[in-house]
Parts: C-alpha cells; structure tokens; sequence
C-alpha cells in the first residue's frame, strides 16, 4: 500500500532536485564571452598575463536590425585586437523598446552597464541620476581620437561643458523618391513646399501614391518630413529644429507644419498609413506602391535586397534633399560610459573609442551604410560600386545649406511615445493642430 | 480533523507562502510605499505626502479614460467572454464528431503569446493588404479600406475582438468541470424524460456555479493585466480611444519616467481589481463546497 | 418543439463553425504568409503562395539564435510547471479542504497576486532576483514564472478539490491513511483534470512570457523563446516574410505541446467520471 505513495512522493521530489540542479549548471556554462556573443570563434589571441577587465554592453542592433551587422563587425575586430586586455560582455536585446525600458529599469536599481547607448532619453536619465562618466579627460588626452569625431559631433553632445557621450554616427536625411513615376508625373524633386503639394498633386493624378507616411511606432517617416517643415520655416523654425529638449510645441510653426501633415495623411498616403509601422511604409516605397519616403541613408542596401524590393530596383530609386535646399543632420547621442571602477571605466573607453574611431566608422560605414562624423572616413570603391545611391547621397548632402535635427533627437521621449496616439486624432478631427500642439506641450511638462 | 492537521496544514502552505513572499510581496511593499513619493528613473524617491493621488482624481484625463476603458473590458470579459466560453464547453460536452476537434483548434489563439496575436491582427486588419479588407473586396467593394484600428468608429471594438470571443480557457476549465458530474446524474434525468437543452439548463449550470465564478475572476482580472496587444496594435489610440490602466501605468513609468506617479496608478488598480475579486467572490458564493 | 429544436441546432453549428473559423483564420493566414515574398504578402494578401518556399525559415534560423532559445523555454516551461502544480497543488488543497484561522487573510493576499500590474513589478523584481542572486538564471525565471501561475494555479486547483466529495478522505482515514498519504494517493489522482488544465495553463505562461525575460536575465544562454520574436521586429526591419516564419516556428512547438498534454487532461477526464 505504502509503494505507490512513495513513488509519487520520490518523482515530485526528484522533479524538484532537478529544477534546482538546473539552477546549479545555468550560470557555470554562461561565460558570455563577447567573442561567443559576437560568433566570432575566434579572437582569443595569446593569453595575456593579466585577465582582461570584463565590461558589459547592451545592444539592440541584432537580429534584423539595419545595423546588426556592422555592430557584429566592430564587436568582432575589436575583439582581435583588445580581446586580451578588454572582454566585453555583450547583451542582446532585440526590439529597441525593450532596449531602453531595460536601461530604465537598471538604472533605477543602480546597475547600469558599462558601456551605454544613450540614445532616447537615456542619456538624460543617466546624466540625471550621476550614473555616467563624462569623456572631457579621456578626449583631452587624445588628440587624435578627439580630431576623428570633430568638434561639431562633440558639442551635440556637451551639456554644461561636459562631453556625456560620444556620437558613433551623423544622421543626413532626405527623402528616396522612384524615379519612374518622377518621370511618368514629368515633376522633379522640389524645391519649395509648394512645389512638393503640387507634385503630390500631379503624382496622385498620374496613378501613384506619392509618400509612405506611418504613424504608428515613433511615427518615423512622417516625422522627418515634420520636422523638414518646421525646420525650413524661417529663423524660429530652423532654432526650435536645432533645440534640445523643446517645452513649448504652441509655435506658429508646429501648428503650421501640422496642419499640412494632416493634407498630407488625408491625401496623399497609402491607405494604411495612420497606424502603419515602419514596416508597412518601407514595403510601399520598396515595392512600388510609393514614389517617396523619407529616410536616411541605412535604407539604401535594401533597395538591392531581393526579399525587399523587386529585380533592379535600386536603380529606379533618387534621392533627394528637403525643400529650401534643406536636410536633416543629427548626430547621434552614441555612447557613455556607465562604469563605476577605474579600471572598467577605461576599458569602456577603449571599447568606445574603437567603435567611434576611424576604424569604427569605417566598418560602419562599410557594412551599416552608416555615415561618418569624420570627414576623413570615405567610402571604399568596392561599396561606391555596389551602392551607387550611396554616392548620390553624399553629393545631395554636400550641397545642401540648410540644416536641423530629427525630432526623436530633440524631445522628450515621452513625446516621441505620443505621436503615434496623436496623428490618427489630428488625422480624424477630432483635435485641431492648435490643440495637438498644445498636448504635445503637456506631454513635454509631464517629463520627470 | 483540522486540529489533529495543523501541522500538515502549515507544511503544505508553507512553499506558497515563500513563494508569493519573494514574488508578490516585496513588489506590493515598494509599489505601495513609493506611491506616495515622486520617484524617477536613477534617482531617489521623495516623499509628496497624497500628491500623486490628488492629481490622479482631480487633473488627469488620460488617466479617466484608461479607467474607464478599464471597467468596460473587465465587464466585457466577465460577462460576455465566460459567457461565450461556457456555452462552447456546453455544446463540445455533447461529444459530437466535431469536439476534439474544435476544442482543439479553439486553443491556437491562446497558445500564441499576446504580442504574437497582435502582429496577427495587425496584419489581417491592415486596411491595405489585411485578409478581413480582401475579403469584403472580394465580394464586391472593391474600393474598401476601413482602417479598423485606428479609425474612431472602431478602433475600441477592434481591439475587444481581439480577446473576447477566444474563451478556450473558459471552456478547458468547464469541460474539466463537468466531466467530473457524475454520469448517474445525466440517467436519472433521461429517465424522468427531460431534454437535453433542459438538462443543460436546470442540471448542469447550477453545478458549475464555483467554476464559473473561477472564470468570472480570471477573465475579468486578466483585463487588469492587458497590455501587449493593445501595445502591438493601436498603442492606446487614435488619442486616447483604447488606452487601459496598464498601457498608462507601463507609460507614466517608462516613458515619462515618473515611477512613483505611476505606482499611484498601479495602487489604484489593484484596489479596483480587489473589490471586483470580492464582489465576484460574494456573488458566486466561492470557497463553499457544492450543493 | 421540433421546429424549435431544430432552430437550436442550427444555431449551435453556426456558432461552433464561427468559432472554428476564428480561431483557425487567423493561424492559416500566417502560415500561408510565412511561405510568400514580401511582395506576395502585399499585393496576394488571400492567395496561395507561388511556391512552397522555406527561405523564410531558413533565413529565421540564422537570424535569431533560436535553438539556443527553444532548450531553455523547453527546461523553463516544464520545471516552472512542474513546481507550480505542486506547491500550488498543495495549498490549494489545504485552503479548499480546511477551516483555519487566517485563511481568509491568506486567501486575500494570494488573490492580490492576480492584480498587481506587470509594469509595476518590473523594478522591484528585478532588484529581488539579484539580491537573491538569481539573475540571469534559469531558476530564477522559473520561480518567477512559477509565482505568476500562482493565482491562476490557486483558483483552478482549489476549485476542483471543492467538487470532490468529502467522503472520499474520510474513508481513506478511516482506513488508517495519514495526511500526506491521502493527499498524494487519493486526492491527486482523481484531480487529474483539475491538474491538467492548470497545467496547460501554466505552461504557455511559460511559454510566453517575454517582458521579464529579458529584464531577469543577460545572457543568451539563459533566454527564451518568445525573445526571438523581437529580432525580427527591429527598428528598421521590413521582411515580413521572415518575421511570419519565425513566429510559425514559435507557435508550433506550443500547439503541439498542447495537443499532446491535452491527451493527458483527456485522460483525466475519463478518471474524472469515476468520483461521486
């Protein structure tokens, strides 16, 4: 009588032994060598006589991430060459959101990583929270590195006379446009605002859709065309594009730019456009259902991409600057140094300074399509060859006069959140431009 | 017999106890406490005596609506949702040719996690190239593109079929249930000549009142917790139009980085959460032994 | 009456086949989707695919380190399943069975466990599984995991043992069988249904889970599953193709799971009839 019992008393109990063995081999096989992260293989050169310091860093460019493999590259070289001083400990995290709301969440509990990207309000969190080490001392010892990232790159990054991160990349955004259905609506890019209505107009009567808005996520592709018209309307437009952190959206200028935005969704877009993710907006740009969208320069490997566009393609694809001879340049916020000891605090700045270095910004530009802050990072022949756009885009760039940031790099995050709600009600109605640019100011306030 | 039980009393609760400690209990202390502080991300929190809570009930309009829509769909879930679940289980108990197989393909929804079902829906709905809008043009409309989770008109109901009518959870927990009745029951009531939809009606639903009300608790709670989804399709909007305590709650945190405004928030569902688990608890009469 | 009858039948199909329908559609049309272009999806949303191509899986395979992930959400599910039927089992029983003082104290805090916000766990879990020293482990996720299931688990569990009939424990003591003997041998056996629901239910918890997974844990030798979803939803990522493939290959595995774990609570239904 007693057996049976004692069977199903030992099963439970060994299930039991079980989960806890498991919990026992977890964290020994998990040595999380950066170069295990990275699938290098290799890059453990001779064994060093002092271990290398361990440092942690978080990214999200993984998976189909449009820099996934420049990331790997430089993760890679670095390892070749640092691997026995430095380990890097790299942490995946696919999805952006998930990114920062994990960045969020460990520094509210004091554990930030080593190695940071500051990028949509982290830096903000961090700067606040005394988590970071600014770069002034690392930079004023090395003149070179200083002179590779310029000091415009540097400044956009200077609060109060501190370098808090230091930008990997810059941000020239125009507009992509199909050059076919350019050429059947007999229009060319324009030049004024009033240009690009009308050629909406004329693409629209020749059976195209002119542009691939979204409004969903951060709203992006709608986004860098608002800001084109904040930014190109006279000298108050161009300072609150070039402004951080911005509080009040009740500008003649937003409401302006907003209410063409709310022509634009209503006319001009493809059906799916409120609501739709970046996703939904490059597929109609790529397959041919849209003559433009607003993009920068990473999109371009995509256009030759036979799972995203169509045979040849990339050869039907312009690109162009924003109207008033205009563009978007941002740097990015790019790395910080979240390390609490000396010695990981150095070691995250070998791990940045590799990355933002030339070196770094070659392989970013290599493999991300990825713009320099250096002008002395140039494209190598081999991908000027593959990538003729990318050419073009360069040139577009360096004739442009006029210049402001990208929304998402100038307000609060918390407003980049709201776009996404806000563009479907402006869209339907149910608020004017007026009112939305006042939410957009209560949003701002509601930023702790 | 529970005197002579004590001990295994204590035994048995003991690791549940441990449990919801480590869990539960340590997050309840610190969202309970830091609710009446201003807390951000990286920085201490500050106590603001009932701040947080006064702004809560006198100026927050987002705040009102994601309660609001809160309520529906806890209402929605407890009621039509079971409802729903219950009636399928009913029918499949009836073991015709087609029940494992319905009961099994009516779980696919749940299988999935909420975030894949929201890219599910995302892309059927889509207004460009979504089944549901391919359908209707093929019958005719060629033109139809309804932009179903963000056009005001039906962006609420849109995001509500998303979950209400996939009760498969309901219907495995009754069908469980009235497996256990006993077949003599079923007989003696043949036997007196009723129906089966009598049967049904005056038999078997009274005697699944402590499952039913087991439903009525998870699905309406589950509300409480709603949040990938809704995230995944409208985000909260058009403007505030689907916005639920979660989404508000996971935003206040994370987006405006204001912790302890949001753990106001979050004291604040679990109190409405609590006193619909009591309601419920009354109402079905639960934790009393059948008959 | 017959006209009436047959009314009822008619819908009783109808609401059976509506149901079928959507819950088997949306399913379909992703798989369907998961073998199509990109350019198939956007302009062929309803027709078949030009060809059976497994490029997009292929493709999703190498993208995301995905059977990494599967081990551990195969090891996280079952153990964190396991654990939750027993130690819920437990006290389901105990609380459903007896009378005692603080029960309905007790049965107040547990309840509370099935309110508290996810949003608002995620830091103060965090810090509570460093501290402990869990982080980044698979046991770590599974005694979260296994907390989570803790209010479902409850009010399933307890539920059933309220149905089965006291007599059955009484004469099992009269027998001579102790507490723990009748728990164990009489009481388990005959909740089978009861356990196998709970059990389903707790699984795709497991399954699932994706917004602790990724703050509990750093490495990928400790990730799961539904982590490899997000690599194909990156910021700037447009191949849907791929992105249905990958989440067929996530779907799957849990659809058979059940299928074959429903076995089991079919089993137990057949047990169920004997009590009473």
């Amino acid at each position: 009588m007693k057996k049976p019992l004692y069977k199903t008393g030992l099963t439970l109990a060994s299930a039991l032994l079980l989960a806890v063995s498991i919990s026992a081999c977890g964290p020994d096989n998990s040595p999380k060598s950066s170069e295990e992260a990275a699938n290098s293989g290799s890059g453990n050169a001779t064994p060093a006589a002092k271990a290398p310091v361990k440092i942690s860093y978080l990214t999200f460019r993984v998976g189909t991430h449009a820099s996934a493999k420049m990331e790997e590259e430089q993760i890679k070289q670095f390892n070749e060459k640092y691997g026995d001083e430095v380990e890097v400990v790299v942490e995946e995290i696919p999805s952006d959101a998930a990114y920062v709301d994990k960045i969020k969440i460990l520094a509210a509990s004091g554990d930030v990583p080593d190695v940071v990207m500051g990028k949509d309000g982290i830096n903000d969190v961090l700067i606040k929270g005394n988590l970071a080490t600014p770069f002034n001392d690392y930079l004023d010892k090395d003149p070179e590195w200083k002179a590779a990232i310029g000091d415009d790159a540097i400044a956009s990054n200077t609060r109060d006379g501190k370098v808090w991160s230091i930008s990997d990349q810059k941000q020239n955004i125009g507009y992509f446009y199909n050059k076919e259905m350019f050429e059947k609506a007999g229009i060319k890019p324009a030049e004024t605002w009033d240009e690009f209505m009308s050629n909406n107009e004329k693409l629209k009567a020749a059976g195209f859709v002119p542009l691939a808005l979204m409004t969903g996520e951060n709203a992006w592709t709608s986004n860098l065309l608002l800001a084109a018209m904040i930014g190109t309307n006279g000298e108050n437009g161009k300072a609150f594009m070039n402004t951080l952190h911005p509080t009040d959206f009740n500008t003649p200028e937003m409401i302006q730019a907003l209410n063409m935005m709310k022509d634009l969704l209503a006319k001009y877009t493809t059906k799916d456009a409120l609501g739709a993710g970046y996703a939904n907006a490059a597929n109609a740009f790529s397959q041919g259902k849209a003559a433009m969208i607003a993009n920068g320069p990473w999109m371009i490997g995509d256009f030759s991409d036979p799972a995203k566009s169509s045979e040849g393609f990339d050869k039907k694809v312009g690109v162009a600057a924003y109207p008033n001879n205009s563009l978007i340049s941002t740097y990015e916020v790019g790395y910080m140094i979240g390390a609490q000891t000396p010695e990981t605090r150095d070691a995250a700045e070998k791990f940045i300074k590799f990355k933002t270095g030339l070196e770094g910004q070659t392989i970013a530009l290599e493999y991300g399509n990825v713009m320099p802050v250096s002008s002395e990072v140039q494209p190598s022949d081999a991908l000027k060859e593959k990538y003729p756009i990318m050419v073009e885009s360069i040139t577009v760039a360096q004739k442009t006069q006029l210049h402001y940031r990208t929304l998402d790099s100038i307000v609060y995050p918390n407003v980049t959140d709201a776009w996404k709600n806000l563009y479907p009600k402006l869209a339907a109605g149910r608020a004017t431009a007026e009112e939305i640019a006042k939410e957009l100011t209560e949003i701002a306030a509601k930023n702790k | 017999m529970v005197r002579k039980n004590k001990g295994y009393i204590a035994l048995f609760l003991l690791p549940t106890v441990a449990l919801f400690i480590i869990v539960y209990a340590v997050s309840l202390v610190i969202l309970f406490g830091t609710s009446f502080t201003e807390w951000s991300a990286g920085r201490s929190p500050v106590f603001n005596g009932l701040a947080n809570y006064i702004q809560l009930f006198t100026d927050d309009s987002d705040f009102r609506k994601s309660a609001l829509n809160t309520v529906i769909w806890v209402a929605l879930q407890s009621t039509v949702h079971v409802a729903i679940g219950t009636l399928f289980a009913i029918i499949l108990s009836m073991k015709q040719f087609y029940w494992k197989f319905a009961r099994t393909v009516y779980m696919f929804p749940n299988i999935i996690s909420g975030a894949a079902v929201g890219m599910l829906f995302l892309c059927m709905l889509n207004p460009d190239f979504g089944a549901v809008n391919s359908i209707v043009r093929m019958f005719g409309n060629a033109d139809y593109s309804q932009n179903w989770f963000m056009d005001y008109s039906t962006a609420f109901l849109s995001v509500t079929m998303t979950w209400l009518p996939y009760a498969a959870v309901v219907t495995i927990l009754i069908l469980a249930e009235i497996a256990a009745i006993p077949e003599s029951l079923y007989e003696s009531a043949r036997i007196d000549g009723a129906s089966s939809f009598k049967i049904n009606l005056y038999i078997i639903l009274p005697m699944l009142r402590n499952i039913i009300g087991t439903c009525v608790i998870l699905s309406g709670t589950s509300m409480l917790q709603k949040m990938d989804i809704i995230l995944m399709t409208t985000g909260g909007g058009p403007g505030n139009e689907t916005m639920n305590l979660p989404i508000y709650i996971y935003k206040t945190a994370l987006m405006d980085n204001n912790f302890g405004y949001s753990n106001s928030v979050g004291v604040f569902l679990i109190g409405f959460g609590l006193i619909f688990v009591l309601l419920c608890r009354n109402l079905f009469r639960i934790g009393s032994s059948q008959n | 009456m017959r006209m009436l009858k047959k009314g009822l039948s008619v819908l009783k199909y109808g609401f059976v086949l509506l149901i079928v329908l959507l819950s088997l559609g949306p399913f379909l049309w992703v798989l369907l989707a998961s073998f199509k272009t990109n350019a198939e999806i956007l302009t062929n949303s309803l027709g078949w695919p030009s060809s059976f191509r497994f490029s997009n899986y292929t493709m999703a395979f190498k993208i995301a380190p995905i059977s990494r992930f599967y081990i551990n959400s195969v090891i996280v599910a079952i153990f964190g399943t396991l654990l939750n039927l027993l130690l819920l089992g437990m006290a389901a029983y105990v609380l459903a069975r007896f009378q005692f003082r603080g029960k309905k104290l007790l049965m107040a805090a547990f309840s509370l466990s099935l309110l508290i916000p996810g949003a608002a766990m995620l830091q103060p879990l965090y810090l509570t599984v460093n501290t402990l020293g869990l982080y980044d482990k698979l046991i770590g996720l599974i005694i979260v995991y296994t907390g989570f299931g803790l209010p479902v688990s409850l009010y399933i569990l307890s539920s059933y043992f309220l149905t089965i009939p006291k007599e059955m424990e009484e004469s099992a003591y009269l027998d001579g069988a102790s507490f723990i003997q009748t728990f164990f041998r009489i009481i388990l056996p005959i909740s089978k249904p009861g356990f196998g629901t709970a059990g389903v239910m707790q699984f795709l918890l497991c399954w699932n889970e994706f917004q602790f997974a990724i703050i509990l844990t750093t490495g990928n030798q400790s990730r799961t599953l539904p982590l490899a979803l997000y690599y194909f939803k990156s910021q700037f990522a447009s191949d849907y193709g791929v992105m249905f493939a990958a989440t067929m290959v996530v779907i799957i595995p849990s659809i058979v799971v059940y299928i074959l774990l429903q076995e089991q609570v079919v089993s137990g239904l057949a047990a169920g009839a004997v009590k009473g």
